[in-house]
């Protein structure tokens, strides 16, 4: 008997054994692929260009991209869905500027991020994965305004921070600044609740 | 460390930031890049902020795509892999695509079925590995098995299975706190051998059991194991 998987089997396949299947061209494991991730990925377009015809465009392009393994997936980099979503943005800013000029990129295979990771640091990047979008929405609430503007022009708006300075009139250190503080604020919220032996030193 | 020096630190933190977010302009990123390069304290707070970064999606009002995007998208693919598997590169078994990326391994929930290439993670340098022999049910006489262990989670070697029914598989389960949960799939060569992934962390694992189960696997044994692995 040949080992082949049935579908209730690729179901059950957990994300990154999935992608090496895709990698291996399985059609199959890619509809299993699209099924989980396609929804957020749509929806993620649909944020950052603002219409339903091109958010359609962009997720496709997108998966198309990862099929062809133009796009490779590396476990370090983080989670499948993470990687795969930031194809998706990078592809939406892309198409909302092609008009006017290349936007700055999520860097997606750096070497600093390929860099394996030490086990407490991945135990905590593992748990918050599991994170709810409850969660993360009040950690987004609590942010004073100006420093979600601020995360949500360069991630969802594709701007650089000399260009949000620019809009904002602000200088360009105060700017980086709000960046900071408040991604710090995100990922701080994200960490409550993880114990304290799983969490990394304090880096501020 | 003096003001000065803090300052110009803070500043550095203050890219990475902008630099996670991807809002650094390709010359202003490659000149962080290299800064990263030499900078360990960076590249930690890099990975450190990361995970908010990768989030951000999750706030994003969830929309159901429309079905024809699927269509689309699984109809292009599916003639890709056809026109694909025609030509004479294609990789004989797509699932020997699954032999032993060590990283792949370590994923939770997952089925492995597996090829050849089992020896690979066992000689993956500089990580420690044990081996725990399996006692074999006495309806299976001939069965034989080990448990490499290797960075928290592991590898069943098995040789002498009972053969397969046509619908049946073979499925690895870890046992917890007198809980038993499923772990892995795997079916045997015509030699009786095989391998499975016992994927995630067996740390507070008591015993991997093996049994046999109808094809795509069951949530809980459906028969007596065949195979024991005794942790503690």
């Amino acid at each position: 008997m040949r080992a082949r998987p049935s579908a209730v089997a690729l179901e059950r396949l957990g994300d990154e054994e999935l992608m090496t299947l895709v990698d291996a061209k399985d059609p199959d494991a890619f509809e299993v692929f699209y099924d989980r991730h396609g929804g957020p990925a749509y929806s993620l377009a649909h944020r950052i260009v603002g219409e339903p015809g091109m958010a359609e465009d962009v997720t496709q392009e997108a998966f198309l991209s990862i099929w062809r393994s133009t796009a490779r997936y590396d476990p370090a980099r983080g989670s499948v869905r993470a990687w795969a979503l930031g194809i998706v943005r990078n592809r939406a800013i892309d198409a909302m500027r092609r008009a006017a000029r290349p936007a700055p990129k999520l860097d997606l295979d750096d070497e600093i991020a390929l860099e394996r990771q030490p086990a407490g640091e991945r135990t905590e990047t593992e748990a918050i994965r599991r994170e709810t979008a409850d969660r993360l929405r009040e950690a987004l609430s609590l942010l004073p305004e100006e420093q979600s503007r601020v995360i949500q022009l360069a991630y969802f708006g594709g701007f650089s921070h000399s260009e949000i300075a620019e809009m904002l009139g602000a200088p360009l250190g105060t700017i980086k600044g709000r960046m900071r503080l408040g991604l710090e604020k995100i990922r701080a919220t994200l960490a409550e609740g993880i114990t304290e032996e799983d969490a990394p030193e304090a880096y501020l | 460390v003096t003001d000065g020096q803090r300052s110009s630190h803070d500043r550095r933190r203050d890219d990475v930031a902008a630099y996670a977010l991807g809002a650094l302009a390709e010359g202003d990123a490659t000149e962080l890049r290299h800064h990263l390069e030499g900078c360990e304290g960076c590249r930690r707070y890099l990975r450190w902020l990361r995970p908010a970064v990768d989030l951000l999606p999750r706030s994003v009002a969830q929309l159901e795509p429309p079905p024809r995007l699927r269509r689309r998208l699984i109809g292009t693919v599916r003639k890709e892999a056809r026109r694909a598997r025609a030509s004479p590169e294609r990789p004989r078994s797509h699932w020997a695509a699954l032999a032993w990326r060590p990283a792949t391994a370590a994923a939770a929930g997952a089925v492995l079925v597996v090829g050849a290439a089992a020896g690979y993670l066992l000689h993956e340098p500089g990580q420690s590995s044990s081996v725990i022999a399996a006692q074999a049910a006495r309806s299976a006489p001939e069965a034989s098995g080990s448990l490499v262990r290797q960075d928290g989670s592991g590898i069943l070697r098995v040789a002498g299975m009972p053969s397969l029914g046509r619908d049946q598989v073979y499925e690895v389960w870890v046992q917890r706190d007198g809980r038993t949960k499923p772990s892995s799939l795997f079916a045997v060569r015509r030699n009786h051998s095989g391998e499975a992934a016992v994927p995630g962390s067996l740390d507070s694992a008591d015993a991997v059991l093996v049994t046999r189960e109808p094809r795509g696997g069951s949530t809980r044994p459906t028969t007596p194991p065949l195979m024991r692995v005794q942790l503690r």
